[in-house]
C-alpha cells in the first residue's frame, strides 16, 4: 500500500519506513487545514486520511504491520508511558519556544508561518496562531514559565531518555519501536531547528548517536526524498 | 377654490423595472371636480419668470446655530432675483441636493407662475424680527401648528427666497419663544431637480410633473409618505394664473431596530438588524445586520449614498461576515470582505464598478470529504475587481409579461493583491413576450467561463456550478458536472438555456385576487458544465460543452412572493443524464429570486 504523508515532524515517516511500508512524502501550506483532526501529520491511503500518531500506529496495526508485537505488556506499559513523556514535555517545548518567546517569534516564526500567504493574511494568520498556542499553554499551565523553566524540563526529559536508552541501539531490545520514532522526530527536529534547545540535547551524547544511527539506517539508506542534513 | 390632490397608490417604489413609468402603475385619485376646476383644467399658466421650488431643512440644535449654515451658503448681500427664462420649471438645473432631517411632518408651498413683486415690508420686519438673515428676500409667512407627532408647539413657517444662483426657496421653522433649547425645529434644504420646459404648461403637465417629483422623493427610501396637493395661489401676494404645489412628507424615523430569532438545519440564532435610512441628510443609509448562531456567526455593515439629486448614481460600502455550508461538494466556506462599489447609469443602461477583497476560509463539512475537497481547505485571499452592465427593459422583475434583460458581468482577480487570480465573465439573458389568452412565452440563456491566470488551478470556491431547482430542474442542486466521490466540484465553464410558457392556472380560481398570484408554466431547460483546456482553440470549447449536454422538460406552478422572489413546483423529466449526476426526477420543489 502506497501512503502519502503530509507532516510537519518526521516521526511518522520513521515509524513508516521502519514498518517497510513504502511512502511518499508531499509538502503543503495547508496542512493542518487539511487534516480531519486539525492537527498534523496525516497519512493519506487510498480513500482514507488518518491523523496524529496514535491513530496512525493503530491504523497500520489494523493492516498487519506493528513494530512492538515483541514486547511483553510491562514492556508496553513502559513505552506508553515514555511517548506520553516525549509528546508532553518535548513537543510543548518545542511550540513555547516557537510561539512564545518574542525572539524567536519575531524573527522566525512569523516569517514561517506567514509566507504562504499574501499580504495582509500573511499577519492575521500568526497573530491568531499565535493567540491561540498561548491560549493552549495558559491552559496546561505552561503561560506562566519562562524560557530557563523550559529549558530545564527539557533538560530533565532528555536525562530520563538518555538512561533508559544507555548504550542500547534503540529503546527495546535491538528493533526499533514507536518510541524510537517518535523520539527520533522530536530529537530530529530539534537539532536542526533551534539552538537553545538543541544545546541541551547535544549534552547527551548517546541521544545524538541514536539519532545518528537512526537517520543513516532508514533515510540515507532508503533514500527516498527525505531529509538528508547532516547532524553536527 | 378647487384643489386637486394627485396621489399616487404605490407606497414605495424601489426602483428598476417596477419604478413604473406614469400610465402603468400610478393612478390618479380625483377629488370630485367643482366649477371652477374646469377651467383650471384647461389653462395655460405663463411661467416667463418663475421661482424655484425648495424647502430648505437643515438640523440644528439650538435656534442660534440655525442662522450660521444658511449664512455659510451665501454671503450677506442681497442680489436681485431674476431667474434666466430658459431654467427649469421647479427648480434650477445643476442643483441636486438635499438634506432631510425630520421628526414632524412639514408642509411647503412652491409658487409657480408669473411673480408681481417680492414680499412687502411688513413681511421684511417681521422676517428680521424672527432672526432671518438680511439677504433672504420674504415672500409669504405662515404660522402653522405642528404635527400632533412634536407635541402641538406651533412652527413659523416662512417661505423666502434665496439669491438667484442659488435659485431655491427656503422654509424657515423656528420655534416659539417658549421652547426649550432642545432640538426642536428643522429646516429642510431641498433642491429638487425636475425637468421641464419654460413652456406654458397645462395642469396635467404640473400633475404628471408633480407625481415625477414624487416618486423621485419616495425612491430615496427616507420618506414614509408624500402627499402632493396642487391649489390655486392664495394669500395676498398670490401671482396671478399662478399654482400652489404643495408636498406633504412624513419621514422615516431615524433609527430602526429588528430583533428575531430563527431556528432551522440543527442550528437557533439570533439576528439583530439596525437600520438608519438617512443619516448625515443626504440620504444615506447605513444598515447592519449581525446573526449569533450556535454554530456560526456572522455580521454585515453597509453604508450606502446615492448622489444627491440622481438616486441612479450611487455609491456603497459593505464589510461583511458570511458562512456558508454546501453539501453538495462536503464544503464549509467564511468569508470575511470588504468592498466598495460604484454604480451609474449611461444611457439605458445600469453599470456597477466594484472592488471586493474577501479572505476566504475551506473546510470540509465532514470526516467523509473526498480529498480533492480536502486539498482545497485553508485560507486565501482573494482581491477583484469587477464590473457589471445590466439593461432591463421588462416589466417585473418576477415574472415578467414583456421585455428583455441582459446582464453581463466580468470579474479580475489577483492583480491587486491577494493570491487567487482568474478572469471569470458570465452572463445572463432573458427575452418574454405576451401571447394570446394572457399567456407569456420566456426563453433565458446563462453561461459563464472562469480563465485562471498563472500556474495555480482554480479554486473550488470560484466555480459555476449548474443544477437544482433554480438552474436546471430535475437534476439535484448544483449536481451537474466533474465530481470526486460524490463531492461536486464546480467547473471552469456553462452555459444553460430554458424555454418556459406561463399561463394562467387551468379555469382561472380566484381570478383578480389570490389566483393572479399563480401561473402553471411548462418548461424546457437544457446546460452544460465542464472544464475547459484552455490550450486548445474556442472550436475545441465549443465542441466540449456541446458533447453530454444535460436537459429536462416538465410542468408546475409558480407563486410570485411580492416583486422579489418565487415558489415554484415543478414535476420534471430529467434527461441526458451524465455518470457521477444527481438526479431529482419526479416531484421538485424550488424557492429563490433568480430562476432560469
Amino acid at each position: 500500500m502506497l501512503v502519502r504523508l503530509v507532516l510537519h515532524h518526521p516521526y511518522p515517516q520513521a515509524f513508516l519506513q521502519m514498518c517497510n511500508l513504502p511512502i511518499k512524502v508531499v509538502c503543503r501550506s495547508n496542512a493542518e487545514y487539511m487534516s480531519p483532526s486539525g492537527k498534523v501529520p496525516f497519512i493519506h491511503v487510498g480513500n482514507q486520511v488518518v491523523s496524529e500518531l496514535g491513530p496512525i500506529v493503530q491504523f497500520v496495526k489494523a493492516k498487519g504491520h506493528s513494530l512492538s508485537d515483541g514486547l511483553d505488556e510491562v514492556q508496553k506499559a513502559e513505552m506508553k508511558a515514555y511517548m506520553e513523556l516525549v509528546n508532553n514535555m518535548l513537543l510543548t517545548a518545542e511550540l513555547y519556544l516557537q510561539w512564545c518567546d518574542e525572539a524567536t517569534v519575531r524573527e522566525i516564526t512569523y516569517a514561517r508561518y506567514g509566507s504562504p500567504y499574501p499580504w495582509p493574511l500573511n499577519h492575521v494568520l500568526a497573530y491568531q496562531k499565535q493567540w491561540e498556542i498561548k491560549r493552549k499553554m495558559k491552559a496546561i499551565g505552561w503561560g506562566s514559565k519562562t524560557l530557563d523553566q523550559v529549558l530545564e524540563d527539557v533538560d530533565q526529559c532528555c536525562q530520563a531518555l538518555s538512561q533508559r536508552l544507555g548504550t542500547q541501539p534503540y529503546f527495546f531490545n535491538k528493533q526499533p519501536t514507536e518510541l524510537d520514532a517518535l523520539v527520533f522526530g522530536h530529537l530530529y527536529t530539534i537539532l536542526t531547528t533551534t539552538d537553545e534547545l538543541s544545546e541541551k540535547v547535544k549534552n547527551y551524547s548517546n541521544l545524538l548517536a541514536f539519532c545518528r544511527r537512526i537517520e543513516q539506517h532508514y533515510f540515507e539508506d532508503h533514500a527516498r526524498g527525505g531529509i538528508s542534513v547532516r547532524l553536527s | 377654490m378647487g384643489t386637486v390632490h394627485a396621489r399616487s397608490l404605490e407606497p414605495l417604489p424601489v426602483g428598476g423595472p417596477d419604478f413604473g413609468a406614469l400610465g402603468e402603475e400610478a393612478e390618479f385619485v380625483e377629488v370630485e371636480p367643482e366649477s371652477k376646476q374646469e377651467i383650471l383644467e384647461n389653462k395655460d399658466f405663463p411661467l416667463d419668470r418663475h421661482i424655484c421650488t425648495g424647502i430648505m431643512w437643515q438640523r440644528r440644535k439650538s435656534r442660534e446655530r440655525l442662522l450660521s449654515p444658511l449664512t455659510d451658503l451665501a454671503p450677506p448681500t442681497v442680489q436681485q432675483f431674476s431667474m434666466p427664462t430658459h431654467s427649469c420649471l421647479v427648480g434650477q438645473a445643476g442643483y441636486n441636493s438635499w438634506f432631510f432631517f425630520n421628526s414632524f411632518p412639514c408642509l411647503c408651498t412652491l409658487r409657480l407662475g408669473h411673480q408681481t413683486g417680492l414680499g412687502g415690508s411688513s413681511h421684511r420686519a417681521q422676517a428680521e424680527r424672527w432672526g432671518l438673515p438680511a439677504w433672504t428676500q420674504v415672500i409669504a409667512l405662515q404660522e402653522l401648528l405642528a404635527s400632533p407627532g412634536a407635541a402641538g408647539r406651533p412652527q413659523r413657517l416662512c417661505l423666502c427666497q434665496w439669491p438667484a444662483y442659488l435659485g431655491t426657496c427656503g422654509l424657515w421653522a423656528s420655534p416659539t419663544a417658549s421652547m426649550s433649547a432642545e432640538p426642536q425645529g428643522t429646516f429642510l434644504c431641498l433642491r429638487q431637480h425636475l425637468t421641464g420646459a419654460t413652456l406654458p404648461r397645462p395642469l396635467s403637465q404640473v400633475m404628471r410633473k408633480s407625481h415625477e417629483a414624487r416618486e423621485k422623493l419616495l425612491r430615496l427610501g427616507i420618506f414614509r409618505q408624500v402627499d402632493v396637493l396642487i391649489d390655486t395661489c392664495q394669500g395676498d401676494d398670490a401671482l396671478p394664473n399662478g399654482l400652489d404645489v404643495t408636498f406633504e412628507v412624513t419621514e422615516l424615523r431615524r433609527l430602526t431596530g429588528s430583533y428575531n430569532t430563527m431556528v432551522g438545519n440543527n442550528e437557533g440564532s439570533m439576528v439583530l438588524g439596525l437600520k438608519l435610512p438617512n443619516l448625515l441628510g443626504r440620504a444615506e443609509k447605513v444598515t447592519f445586520q449581525f446573526s449569533y448562531g450556535t454554530k456560526e456567526t456572522s455580521y454585515g455593515l453597509s453604508f450606502f449614498k446615492p448622489q444627491p439629486g440622481n438616486f441612479n448614481r450611487n455609491f456603497s460600502v459593505n464589510l461583511y461576515k458570511v458562512t456558508g455550508q454546501f453539501p453538495w461538494s462536503s464544503l464549509r466556506e467564511t468569508d470575511r470582505g470588504l468592498s466598495a462599489e460604484y454604480s451609474f447609469p449611461i444611457w439605458k443602461t445600469s453599470h456597477t464598478v466594484k472592488w471586493e477583497g474577501v479572505w476566504r476560509e475551506l473546510g470540509c463539512l465532514s470526516r467523509t470529504a473526498s480529498f480533492a475537497v480536502r486539498k482545497e481547505s485553508g485560507h486565501s485571499l482573494k482581491s477583484s475587481l469587477s464590473h457589471a452592465m445590466v439593461i432591463d427593459s421588462r416589466n417585473s422583475s418576477i415574472l415578467p409579461r414583456k421585455g428583455a434583460l441582459l446582464k453581463i458581468n466580468q470579474e479580475l482577480a489577483g492583480y491587486t493583491g491577494g493570491d487567487v487570480s482568474f478572469l471569470k465573465e458570465d452572463f445572463e439573458l432573458q427575452l418574454n413576450k405576451q401571447l394570446a389568452l394572457d399567456s407569456v412565452i420566456s426563453a433565458s440563456l446563462w453561461g459563464g467561463m472562469l480563465v485562471p491566470m498563472g500556474e495555480k488551478p482554480s479554486s473550488i470556491a470560484d466555480r459555476f456550478y449548474l443544477g437544482g431547482p433554480t438552474s436546471v430542474r430535475g437534476f439535484s442542486m448544483h449536481s451537474i458536472g466533474p465530481q470526486s466521490e460524490g463531492d461536486y466540484l464546480g467547473g471552469e465553464a456553462y452555459w444553460a438555456g430554458g424555454l418556459h410558457l406561463y399561463t394562467p392556472l387551468p379555469f382561472r380560481p380566484g381570478q383578480g385576487g389570490f389566483g393572479e398570484l399563480f401561473r402553471t408554466h411548462f418548461f424546457l431547460n437544457a446546460g452544460n458544465l465542464c472544464n475547459l483546456n484552455y490550450g486548445e482553440g474556442p472550436k475545441a470549447h465549443i465542441r466540449k460543452l456541446a458533447e453530454c449536454i444535460r436537459w429536462s422538460y416538465g410542468a408546475g406552478i409558480v407563486l410570485r412572493l411580492g416583486n422579489i422572489a418565487r415558489l415554484e413546483l415543478n414535476y420534471c423529466i430529467p434527461m441526458g443524464v451524465q455518470g457521477g449526476d444527481r438526479i431529482c426526477d419526479g416531484v421538485q420543489f424550488g424557492a429563490g429570486i433568480r430562476f432560469l
